[in-house]
């Protein structure tokens, strides 16, 4: 594409120019530059996607490993691709990404863009990108602070993709709540869904009980975990639709899950080197969209396999004994750590870090949805460690679901927890909500020699 | 002694943190070696509220409030007003308090009748009133100084007369105009605090359970506890929320 109205030209040499010198500043500018060229021309998004095949991912857990899973695919298979890697999904994130990719005319230099959207961002970015596919990976309660309802995000995502009619849209199955909002979408969908015994089957707040057509409770052929599984209304026929691919959960480890992908009438096993079951709808979700690019089932099950673990979802840091660190942010996906959890063989330390800034959600009382009652059945959990912001919360959190006060300490800062975990000769698990892990990250990485998230 | 605590709708009216309440008013008494079971009463669920001492009711939202309204109109209004009238004590938060006034206008003109089983009514705001807030219980209703989160577009208004739960320290509170927060009416505290507000408001949880268990008993004490997590984390928040103010 060539010939960008002096506009969006102007737009985009002042976001070029704002990374620039913040660039000159030490700092990553991961949505600043998109932010300054938006106010010169809104529209310059629209202008830099067209002609890149883009695969936006949306949706309320998974959606940066899920991007990072479809985005290394992409490159393994020599495919020039670009991706927000940095969870800057705002629309001020994805107008940054779109200028990095594209030269000071505002010609793409890559390709294709795997493109993480915020839920409620979808409706404005949607219509702006016209992707090629939009893969939505699950729907929960979220920041009821700022999403507001389920209803709401449901009708944000469906405006969203109202505006682009052409997009295929790779949908996961399981979810009542992503099947009703695309009831009337003249979209063509790519159904995925998942099986296997999870750890605490059908467990967990459930966030869609009742049929958004009747009103009827819904009822379960099979249920993964939360409001996941094959659902079915009994009492008006809606039903969980048929799924072109099939992702099922075999065994779980400390450290990988095993799977099997079907499609096609073709099985395709492989190990998933991802710590928590739960990531095998995040595979199954990549996995319909490598489809629609193109990918054949052996190719994808190769590059499934190679998946690595996106920032703070499971990244390992070689500090103490070991830290690994699982961002939480909302019940349902605190409580699939918390399983997790179970899967340890050997002895270990957890740390919870609550904090409450706008990134994080302002209402902190989802924690108290949160099954830490758990905590008390992993005989290998040695020492918690809660801190952040909110630290005193869940030190009143970790005492109402029973844990002996002995064996928990409220750490004040994050220098007194990287302290903490230098010394520990045994593993650590790290749950930061997203400001502190943001916060953490950084710690870990200069103590360790590790990358800073925005040179990933 | 024994306390019966009744979750009136878990289903539908369960937003963040309300097992939480539920979780504080069980084990507080618990540690103390008072009885104490949990019933939940769903939509549909017919039982009578007579036998219960203690109900709650949290939050919704809004797709299923509207089935839940047809199960209030179906008998389960017209009981939770007599469990009212009849000295029972009611926690109700948010959307739970709302139902127990008269109606609930959106701001674009609809009308909701809710029960009416206390005089007043909710208006809809287009602005929400978010954030962390703090209040001031009346001294009839323990004097306790209470700490949590609001999230609500409605802005109630009490009828002339009505007392209010307490007067609003920071933030908002029942509108965002007269100071007032929540209702107090008999035995029933209607309030907009989420946070869950009963873990670290234990002097305001334990208001509650002794209003449920004089009601019941005629006299009754509960020995203090220690509740140096509950105090760090109220403290805290206070400290927090009136230096920022």
């Amino acid at each position: 594409m060539s010939g960008l109205g002096p506009r969006a030209l102007a737009a985009l040499w002042a976001g070029k120019l704002t990374k620039l010198f913040l660039k000159l500043l030490g700092r990553g500018g991961t949505t600043l530059p998109g932010r300054v060229a938006r106010g010169v021309c809104p529209r310059l998004p629209a202008c830099l996607a067209a002609g890149v095949d883009i695969t936006a991912v949306s949706g309320t857990n998974g959606k940066t490993t899920t991007s990072r899973m479809i985005e290394s695919a992409c490159e393994g298979a020599g495919i020039d691709s670009f991706s927000n890697h940095s969870g800057a999904n705002l629309i001020t994130g994805i107008t940054t990404v779109l200028m990095d990719n594209a030269d000071w005319l505002g010609r793409p230099r890559k390709t294709h863009g795997v493109i993480e959207c915020d839920e409620l961002t979808g409706r404005l970015a949607f219509p702006l990108l016209r992707p090629r596919r939009i893969v939505i990976t699950n729907l929960y309660r979220d920041q009821l602070d700022r999403c507001g309802e389920i209803t709401h995000v449901q009708n944000a995502l469906r405006a969203g993709i109202g505006g682009a009619p052409e997009a295929e849209l790779c949908l996961n199955a399981d979810d009542p709540l992503i099947c009703a909002l695309a009831g009337e979408l003249p979209n063509a969908v790519h159904w995925f869904s998942v099986e296997g015994d999870f750890p605490g089957e059908g467990e967990g707040p459930n966030d869609a009980r009742y049929c958004e057509r009747c009103g009827a409770p819904y009822a379960y052929e099979r249920r993964s975990f939360a409001h996941l599984g094959a659902w079915y209304c009994p009492e008006c026929g809606a039903a969980h639709p048929r799924a072109e691919l099939l992702a099922e959960l075999r065994q779980e480890g400390e450290e990988s899950s095993e799977i099997t992908l079907r499609w096609e009438g073709e099985s395709y096993p492989l190990t998933l080197p991802l710590p928590g079951s739960y990531h095998v709808y995040n595979a199954a979700a990549a996995a319909t969209a490598l489809r629609s690019l193109g990918f054949t089932g052996t190719e994808t099950a190769v590059a499934l396999e190679h998946s690595s673990a996106a920032f703070g979802r499971g990244e390992s840091f070689p500090l103490g004994g070991g830290v690994q660190m699982m961002l939480i942010k909302n019940p349902a996906g605190c409580d699939r750590v918390l399983h997790h959890l179970s899967t340890y063989t050997e002895p270990f330390t957890l740390a919870v870090l609550l904090n409450d800034e706008t990134a994080d959600g302002t209402d902190i009382s989802w924690i108290w949805d949160a099954d830490f009652e758990r905590l008390g059945s992993l005989g290998m959990l040695r020492e918690i460690l809660v801190g952040g912001k909110r630290g005193e919360e869940l030190l009143l959190r970790m005492k109402y679901a029973g844990m002996d006060p002995r064996r928990v300490r409220l750490v004040h800062d994050l220098t007194e927890l990287v302290s903490a975990l230098r010394e520990r000769e045994e593993k650590c698990v790290v749950m930061p909500t997203y400001t502190a892990m943001m916060a953490l990250r950084p710690l870990l990485v200069k103590e360790t020699g590790g990358r800073e998230f925005w040179e990933q | 002694m024994e306390l019966k605590i009744c979750h009136i709708y878990p289903d539908a009216l369960n937003l963040y943190g309300d097992r939480g309440n539920i979780l504080c008013l069980r084990r507080r008494l618990e540690w103390r070696g008072v009885g104490v079971s949990v019933t939940e009463l769903p939509i549909g669920e017919r039982d009578s509220l007579g036998d219960f001492d203690l109900f709650f009711l949290g939050g919704g939202q809004d797709f299923e409030q509207q089935l839940l309204l047809e199960d209030l109109r179906a008998g389960r209004g017209e009981s939770i007003r007599s469990a009212i009238e009849d000295g029972k004590t009611f926690l109700a938060i948010c959307g739970g308090y709302q139902i127990l006034g008269r109606s609930y206008k959106t701001w674009d003109g609809k009308q909701m009748d809710y029960i009416g089983a206390i005089a007043f009514e909710t208006v809809g705001g287009r602005e929400r009133m978010v954030g962390n807030f703090a209040f001031q219980c009346a001294e009839e209703s323990g004097g306790s100084e209470v700490v949590g989160f609001e999230n609500h577009s409605g802005r109630t208004l009490l009828d002339a007369g009505v007392e209010p739960l307490g007067r609003v320290l920071c933030g908002h509170g029942n509108n965002g105009a007269d100071g007032a927060e929540g209702v107090r009416y008999r035995n029933v505290f209607g309030t907009y605090c989420h946070g869950p507000v009963l873990p670290k408001n234990p002097e305001f949880c334990d208001f509650l359970l002794l209003t449920a268990l004089r009601r019941k008993y005629g006299a009754a004490e509960l020995e203090p506890l220690e509740d140096r997590e509950e105090r760090l984390a109220h403290q805290t928040e206070m400290n927090r929320l009136m230096g920022s103010k």
